[in-house]
């Protein structure tokens, strides 16, 4: 191995990812405890596990691969890797200025909090930013996302509702509200207690298909009733009630809740409420205490950052590729869309040609989705937004509930370059972007003086919900999911059930791009996909 | 890393070295491609392979799979798999590429063959005879005489293989051994050695070679833990506990048993009886020995898979010497209990790992897992350490293996708790 100095940059990076590694790495280890110096083969892992452990640490926003972690199998060889082979890490584990109730507001507004708030805190740049569109675009659908689902056993409303109780007192999102003007800056309170909205409806029919009828008729009328972000708590919840069998639909607001919290929300929620109906007490695992405060303060550190306002700039700052000047503002109206689907079969070549790259799948979807704009528009230079983690880097962050998610442009040019090549170069992009990817979009676009990119791509792998095989004595079926978010052409990757394949939806602004335009990115971008996966073999 | 990227062909199935080691240990030699046949292993392993190469299945057919790898263009067709030894060789032959020849292939796959070989060439005079039905047994018998054992004649784990002390039960065996068996099964029987009293030690030892077409190299002589009945296999050690004439003897015939047998390539395990005439041949195995690159990685620094990997590409890598820092090292399995059951839990790992002298532990059955039973090598861990000595390494296992402890449930709804200690016949405890 070469001699290397080590930046502090670096070694504080080691130090924060020694923690966050001994954590996953003793969660699917077993919960054993982890030090760093420990192999993982040692202590019972093996490549099954590893990869595992791979899934989360990516999940996390970590970019790295298999090849890694078993080339460095303790966790300070692979912290000290990954630190050195990542420009730097944001040190959103360091502890903050101050602590107590408010600390991070100014003491004129601390005074300010209402009593029975637990903890008051600034609100994130992209928490504004989503209540700000919401307000100007007048659309109470926007960022209003409604997941329902059904579960195969009997519903006790008191015991359901205990379990909401309990789950709203776990997660701070679930309590928090929203104050634009009080303050000298928009800021977010989290109340103490909240009252959990649940309204019950019984059907005394045992047809699956009246139950599930009924749940998406309260959905449709309640994504008409605007989200009082004022007002806590931003979510509501119903259930329709079956003999053996219960439908629940849970409708939030984006500003606290992102699609991989909903997963941990609704895991927690069923684990605590089988508990119950075992008459147990369950104790799902715990999220860090300080999760949010330290998830503001990195976000504060980044925006004072030069180099990331540079960074981005230099990525977003390119001929824009669909839309002139002024043609869109504010939050478009993706109504319509184009889906289609990646069948197993492909869909397990993508990944092995992803693993022979030495990337990730999300990388060789993204290269494929860059190859086809490239083809679609006719650009041999194209920007695109890309839906990125911004969970703190620190253990438990897969387990904090809130809005952890940025979009951020991502410039190519270059795009005649083979598929695994270009994946490469978006997996590149993804290690050196790392430190920065919490920085807000609109600072992005302030800078730049209009959006940033006109098209978002989002990969989307919800394995948090896994978990829900190890709730004993709960089935659940029938999952559907509705949310719309201000993006005026977005192209949804979302990873399905283990050999499912994927499935894609291309939403867009039909105000904006014909439908058959849109077809035909749809034909490219699968075309690249099926390009990418290779002959079978 | 080179600019003509190499192609490595790994035939892969379960063996001596894991689907992560071989994607470790051949990452920097060039593109792996793993062929793989249509086992549950091997299918469970392929989203790990997928991570260090193309996974590409085989035919099943001789044709088939030289046409698959002739596309593929490798530089080298390897494996570390018992099973793929024989396909690996005729593949290999096929493509021009070095590896064992079909021929060797054959012999060191097939017990009887090699006995004749190495009878035919006054190596070991070990007393053997097939036994394709229970109507050989009188043939057998009066080739072979009593006591025997019987073995299957491919094949590795101490699969079905037996001791037969007296002509009842042979008569009790045969039937029942050859009704469970498949319809093409062949047995070979073979003149029980009888070890020389060696406990705490085991009777036998095992010589790890590489060969090559100017000679064999020896990399090590492995100790081996005594064998649990009736042949199971618990573990083993480095270096052995053998006196230095002792080794020259067990190197000295193990030479002889691969220049009779022709082996001039590659890895190879040869295992040895420790009689009272001195040591004899049990087996000689084509591969590298099962669970060694886990021990020589870590303490020695040397990747085996790496070099079977330069021994594919036609290399002349230098051999290295195995430097065991004047300790001695060891790997040992709890066997999994003859009868069939389930196993519903594991305790204890962690204290395990805090006995001095023990670095890891790591479980290869899962809580929930269906074991069938039988009296084939079927471990449930390795527990591997380095200690001093050979007595404190004694002393490490049987401060070890009492605390850690399996549960199993019985199909007659009963559940037993046993310590590895007594699952592998190191305790008092044992029944």
């Amino acid at each position: 191995m070469n001699e290397r100095n080590t930046s502090p940059m670096e070694q504080t990076g080691a130090r924060d990812l020694t923690t966050l590694l001994s954590a996953i790495w003793s969660r699917r280890l077993g919960g054993q405890e982890v030090t760093p110096d420990d192999d993982f083969y040692a202590l019972g892992g093996d490549s099954l596990i590893a990869l595992r452990v791979v899934t989360d640490l990516q999940e996390q926003g970590i970019p790295m691969t298999l090849k890694d972690l078993l080339f460095h199998p303790t966790v300070a060889e692979l912290a000290e890797f990954l630190a050195a082979s990542v420009p730097a890490w944001p040190t959103a584990a360091a502890p903050g200025p101050a602590e107590g109730r408010g600390a991070l507001l100014d003491a004129g507004d601390r005074v300010l909090v209402p009593a029975d708030v637990a903890e008051a805190l600034p609100a994130s740049a992209l928490q504004v930013g989503i209540i700000y569109l919401c307000e100007t675009s007048g659309d109470p659908e926007l960022y209003h996302s409604v997941i329902g689902w059904e579960t195969v056993a009997d519903f006790d409303e008191s015991l359901f509702r205990e379990a909401l109780t309990e789950l709203c007192d776990r997660h701070a999102a679930l309590r928090t509200s929203f104050d634009l003007g009080t303050y000298s800056e928009s800021v977010q309170l989290q109340w103490a207690r909240v009252t959990p909205p649940l309204t019950v409806e019984h059907l005394g029919d045992d047809d699956p298909g009246k139950g599930h009828e009924s749940i998406r008729r309260w959905s449709r009328e309640g994504l008409s009733l605007p989200i009082d972000w004022s007002r806590p708590p931003l979510f509501r919840c119903h259930v329709v009630a079956q003999p053996g069998s219960f439908h629940v639909a849970i409708a939030s607001h984006h500003a606290i809740i992102d699609g991989w919290s909903y997963g941990r929300v609704i895991v927690d929620l069923l684990d605590l409420y089988a508990a119950k109906l075992r008459g147990e007490s369950a104790t799902p695992p715990e999220p860090p205490a300080a999760g949010e405060r330290d998830f503001i303060l990195a976000e504060r550190e980044l925006v004072a950052s030069a180099e990331a306002a540079e960074f981005w700039h230099r990525q977003a700052d390119s001929e824009p590729l669909l839309f002139a000047r002024n043609q869109f503002h504010g939050a478009a109206d993706a109504v319509a869309s184009v889906d289609f689907t990646v069948d197993g079969s492909v869909f397990d070549r993508l990944r092995a040609t992803a693993r022979t790259a030495g990337t990730s799948l999300k990388s060789l979807a993204l290269a494929a989705h860059t190859r086809a704009l490239s083809a679609w528009t006719g650009r041999g230079d194209v920007v695109t937004g890309v839906v990125v983690n911004t969970r703190p880097e620190r253990p438990g962050a897969d387990l904090m509930v809130g809005l952890y998610l940025n979009t951020v442009p991502l410039r190519f040019d270059a795009l005649g370059v083979e598929l695994p090549e270009l994946a490469r170069r978006a997996h590149a992009w993804e290690r050196e972007s790392a430190p920065y990817r919490a920085f807000p979009l609109a600072q992005i676009e302030s800078r730049l003086g209009r959006p940033p990119f006109d098209v978002v791509f989002n990969y989307m792998n919800f394995h948090v919900y896994e978990d829900l095989e190890t709730v004993p004595g709960l089935q659940t079926r029938s999952w559907w999911v509705r949310g719309k978010p201000s993006f005026p052409f977005r192209v949804d990757f979302e990873v399905a059930a283990a050999g499912d394949g994927s499935r894609i939806s291309v939403a867009y602004d039909p105000a904006l791009l014909d439908e058959a335009r849109v077809q035909e990115y749809a034909r490219h971008f699968e075309a690249a996909l099926t390009a990418a996966a290779g002959e079978p073999a | 890393m080179s600019a003509g990227r190499r192609t490595l062909a790994v035939l892969y199935d379960d063996g001596a070295a894991s689907a992560g080691e071989i994607g470790v240990g051949l990452a920097d030699l060039g593109d792996i491609v793993f062929l793989i046949p249509p086992t549950p292993h091997a299918e469970l392993l392929r989203p790990v392979m997928e991570n260090f190469g193309a996974v590409v299945p085989l035919t099943g057919s001789t044709e088939g799979d030289i046409a698959l790898v002739r596309g593929l263009v490798p530089d080298a067709v390897l494996t570390y798999s018992e099973r793929m030894v024989r396909k690996t060789a005729e593949l290999a032959a096929a493509l021009g590429l070095s590896s064992h020849t079909p021929d060797v292939a054959a012999t060191v796959t097939d017990k009887v063959r090699q006995r004749q070989v190495l009878r035919d060439a006054g190596v070991d005079k070990v007393r053997s005879h097939p036994l394709c039905s229970p109507q050989d047994w009188p043939r057998a018998y009066d080739a072979v005489g009593l006591p025997a054992i019987i073995k299957p004649v491919r094949g590795g784990g101490s699969r079905d293989t037996y001791a037969v002390t007296n002509a009842a039960e042979a008569e009790d065996l045969l039937p029942r051994l050859f009704q469970a068996s498949a319809p093409d099964a062949e047995y070979t029987v073979e003149e029980l050695l009888q070890g020389v009293p060696s406990a705490p030690y085991g009777d036998y030892v095992s010589v790890e070679s590489v060969c090559t077409p100017q000679g064999v190299r020896h990399l090590a002589v492995t100790g081996k833990f005594p064998l649990l009945e009736p042949f199971r296999e618990v573990g083993s050690y480095w270096p052995s506990h053998l006196p230095a004439a002792v080794l020259e003897e067990v190197t000295e015939l193990t030479t002889r048993a691969l220049d009779a047998l022709g082996v001039r390539f590659g890895l190879t395990h040869t295992e040895l009886k420790l009689t009272p005439d001195g040591p004899r041949i049990i087996e000689v195995n084509g591969r590298l020995s099962g669970h060694m690159n886990l021990m020589t990685r870590r303490v020695c620094g040397v990747d085996l898979v790496r070099l079977g990997g330069l021994l594919a590409l036609g290399e002349t890598p230098e051999i290295p010497e195995l430097d065991f820092a004047g300790q001695v090292h060891f790997l040992f399995n709890t066997m999994a209990p003859v009868e069939p059951c389930r196993l519903t839990g594991i305790q204890g790992a962690t204290e395990v790992r805090q006995v001095d002298g023990i670095i890891g532990i790591r479980p290869y059955v899962r809580p929930g897992a269906e074991l069938p039973g039988g009296v084939m090598t079927r471990p449930l861990d390795v527990v591997w350490g380095s200690c001093a000595d050979h007595a404190s390494m004694l002393d490490a296992l049987a401060r070890a293996l009492p605390r850690l402890t399996y549960t199993f449930s019985y199909p007659d709804g009963t559940t037993r708790e046993l310590t590895a200690a007594a699952l592998t016949g190191t305790s008092e405890a044992a029944s």
